[in-house]
């Protein structure tokens, strides 16, 4: 929620997400413009993306986002990363599913476990 | 993994710590059971991110330090309300359930002499924090999940109950959007275990996962079962407000204030001695919380709505010891050079369905365990009881379940289920792509609503004015969400429907119950009632469902039933 935190400084990020369909086997990157707070996490810069522009972005939600569980693995910037302890580092930035495992949609994948 | 199958002799819904124990137990007792969760199995639930304290008796202290002495611990901390037959079986069993999940990979941490290692907190009048360093509950979903992989349990995963069913005799199944397979399903079985957790994602700003918004107490209060104790929402006195990475992270403050760590207000100064005669170092979590948010509303505030905590003093060991100092160097935090700004925040939902000791609710083969239920704590909840509280009554709800079953016996099948009315309203107007708001942007509003008025510190006029949003979003908002998505498979877009729809509703029961308690008490804080009223408020609030969905409250003297 912290894109409506009063007082506080925020820039505009271009960000490219990966978007599959449910039932897909392919997807592509598509591109947003999203207001965050400066110093915000990916998950968060997710969840900023959701409420300002598509609803139906599916990404790991549901989980602790205090960097102790381990279910919001991302590729960010081409790297394996938590989003939940990943800062947002520029104005540019590209997310996209873990690598090696499958993709239920978009940005979430079968976690280990399930 | 079994998927087609629709009937089951036990139906647990959510896959938190209460959840999977639960199931355990049902299945270690002959039932057949079905594991329904919203979420992914390991991972989902308050329980993962628990980090440390699973408060249990041993008798290490003496004589005195007896269950008897545990579970008088818990009756004082809940001011009067705390069900004394709750906090027995808690006190009791504690300390059993802790060795029975040992075999399944729970490695506690031990002293030289073979003992647990167990540590301090205040409120308990012996040492009884036992833990697996700051682990401890991701370590126990780990291994609660390998002990539940050895049995026959069928698991449906991203898959959010709906709505329970229900005749005279008492509970079918239930209804769940399975959004894995793309399809509304009836799960069929004579006794259905509600562990959903809390409702704390109905405030902008909590502790818990997101997904932690208050399903069950909706889903029960909507099958006729009583729910008490809602007004009763526990505050973590120090939770990061800033930077904006570390919203919501709780802050371990009370067991690094004896080492030299001070709670500043935002001018720099100590203030707790302000609001309480009790030394800083020995103070509950709501008497921190209380003072913080006082010191606050008088406008000695830091930028972010908060107070500081100083531990540039502590040694880095120490500090090493109480707090995931990884994950505050990613964020480019150091608790040893930074100060940091908290302010106390919602963390544990102490009231919720009403349950005796063995997990049955009122209505006749529905049971619940863990943070969803309501009457253990009181009015307040003590630090490191939540674990243990989801081991004894997941294991009794498990038990008492499959027992219930067997005298039932077996529904006939579910198979598909016919969309309720909303929810199939939300699926055809789909065409409305593009139209504002969408359930993301309402639920945002209920949450700031919630943040605004029904947080830490309430009156009257606070509660009415976020009564006001909520009624607002129920009569325009609600009723013209649609989904973008078509079909029904990961449609993330539906799963927030009914997620808002079970949150729009514990978040009225919360606000009813708080409004109608004009007293403060425990962990409720009223401004226009600022002191506890005695023994004419020491009853319970219990909410039943009345007609469309409006709650009738009684108000339950303690003692008096
Ligand atoms: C950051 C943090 C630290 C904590 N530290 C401690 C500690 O040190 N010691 C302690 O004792 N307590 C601690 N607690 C509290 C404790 O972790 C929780 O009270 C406890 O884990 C709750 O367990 P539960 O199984 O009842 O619910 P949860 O673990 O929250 O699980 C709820 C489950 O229900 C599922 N669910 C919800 N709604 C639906 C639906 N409609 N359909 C299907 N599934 C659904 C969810 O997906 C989830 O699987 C902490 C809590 C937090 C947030
Ligand atoms: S959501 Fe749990 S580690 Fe990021």
């Amino acid at each position: 929620m912290s894109d409506s935190a009063p007082g506080r400084a925020t820039i505009t990020v271009a960000v490219r997400v990966w978007r599959q369909a449910p039932d897909a086997t392919v997807g592509r990157f598509e591109r947003y413009l999203v207001e965050i707070a400066q110093g915000d996490h990916v998950l968060n810069l997710l969840a900023a993306l959701r409420r300002q522009h598509d609803p139906t972005l599916c990404y790991p939600d549901h989980f602790c986002k205090i960097g102790t569980c381990g279910a919001c693995a991302l590729l960010v910037d081409g790297k394996p990363a938590l989003g939940c302890r990943t800062l947002v580092a520029g104005d540019t930035i590209e997310i996209a599913p873990p690598r090696g495992r499958a993709i239920l949609a978009d940005l979430l994948s079968a976690a280990s476990g399930t | 993994m079994t998927t087609g199958r629709s009937s089951f002799d036990v139906i647990v819904i959510g896959s938190g710590a209460a959840g999977l124990r639960a199931a355990i137990a049902a299945a270690e007792a002959g039932a057949s059971v079905c594991v329904l969760t919203k979420g992914s199995l390991l991972y989902s639930g308050a329980s993962a991110s628990a980090n440390f304290s699973y408060c249990a008796q041993f008798g290490y202290f003496g004589p005195e330090d007896t269950p008897a002495r545990y579970a008088a611990d818990i009756l004082d901390s809940g001011r009067g309300l705390a069900v004394p037959a709750l906090a027995e079986r808690l006190a009791v069993e504690a300390g059993q359930e802790a060795e029975a999940v040992d075999p399944w990979g729970v490695p506690w941490r031990r002293d030289p002499d073979g003992r647990y290692n167990v540590a301090t907190f205040g409120g308990h009048s012996f040492r009884r924090a036992i833990h697996v360093g700051l682990r401890t509950g991701t370590v126990l979903m780990v291994a609660l999940g390998r002990r539940l992989a050895a049995l026959d349990v069928a698991v449906r995963d991203y898959c959010a109950a709906v709505e329970l069913l229900r005749d005279e005799q008492g509970i079918k199944g239930v209804l769940a959007l399975d959004l894995r397979h793309g399809a509304v399903v009836m799960l069929r079985a004579p006794s259905i275990v509600l562990a959903t957790g809390g409702n704390v994602a109905m405030y902008a700003l909590h502790t818990n996962p997101d997904e932690v918004t208050g399903d069950g107490h909706a889903l029960a209060f909507r099958a006729g079962a009583s729910l008490i104790d809602l007004e009763f929402i526990q505050s973590y006195p120090t939770v990061l407000v800033s930077p904006p990475a570390a919203r919501g992270l709780h802050y371990p403050t009370g067991r690094l204030l004896g080492f030299g760590a001070q709670l500043l207000n935002g001018k720099g100064e100590a203030f707790f001695h302000n609001y309480e005669t009790v030394p800083i170092q020995k103070a509950t979590r709501d008497q921190l919380a209380r003072a913080m948010a006082l010191e606050v509303a008088a406008g000695r505030g830091s930028p972010n709505g908060g107070c500081y905590v100083d531990a540039r003093g502590v040694d880095p060991a120490t500090l090493r010891d109480v707090h995931f100092e990884a994950y505050f160097a990613d964020l480019g935090l150091d608790a040893g050079r930074d100060l940091l700004e908290v302010a106390p925040t919602p963390h544990f939902t102490i009231g919720g369905v009403r349950i005796d000791a063995d997990g049955a609710t009122d209505v006749s083969g529905l049971f619940a365990a863990g943070e969803v239920t309501g009457g253990l704590h009181g009015a307040n909840r003590l630090t490191g009881v939540a674990l243990p509280e989801t081991l004894v009554f997941g294991a009794a709800a498990g038990r008492a379940a499959a027992r219930h079953a067997a005298e039932r016996g077996r529904m006939a099948d579910g198979g598909n289920a016919p969309v309720p009315d909303w929810l199939g309203h939300a699926l055809r107007i789909e065409v409305a792509t593009g139209g504002e708001p969408h359930v993301g942007q309402v639920s945002a509003r209920l949450r700031e609503a919630m943040q605004a008025g029904a947080g830490v510190l309430k009156s009257s006029a606070s509660l009415r004015a976020a009564l006001a949003v909520l009624d607002a979003i129920e009569a325009e908002e609600l009723p013209r969400l649609s989904s973008r998505q078509g079909g029904l498979r990961l449609n993330w877009e539906l799963l927030q429907l009914v997620e808002l729809r079970h949150m729009l509703l514990s978040a009225r029961l919360h606000c009813l119950a708080a409004l109608a308690r004009e007293e403060s008490r425990g962990a409720h804080l009223r401004t226009d009632y600022p002191d506890e009223g005695g023994a004419a408020w020491a009853g319970h609030l219990v909410a039943r469902r009345g007609p469309d969905d409006s709650a009738a409250f009684l108000f339950e003297r303690v003692g008096a039933a």
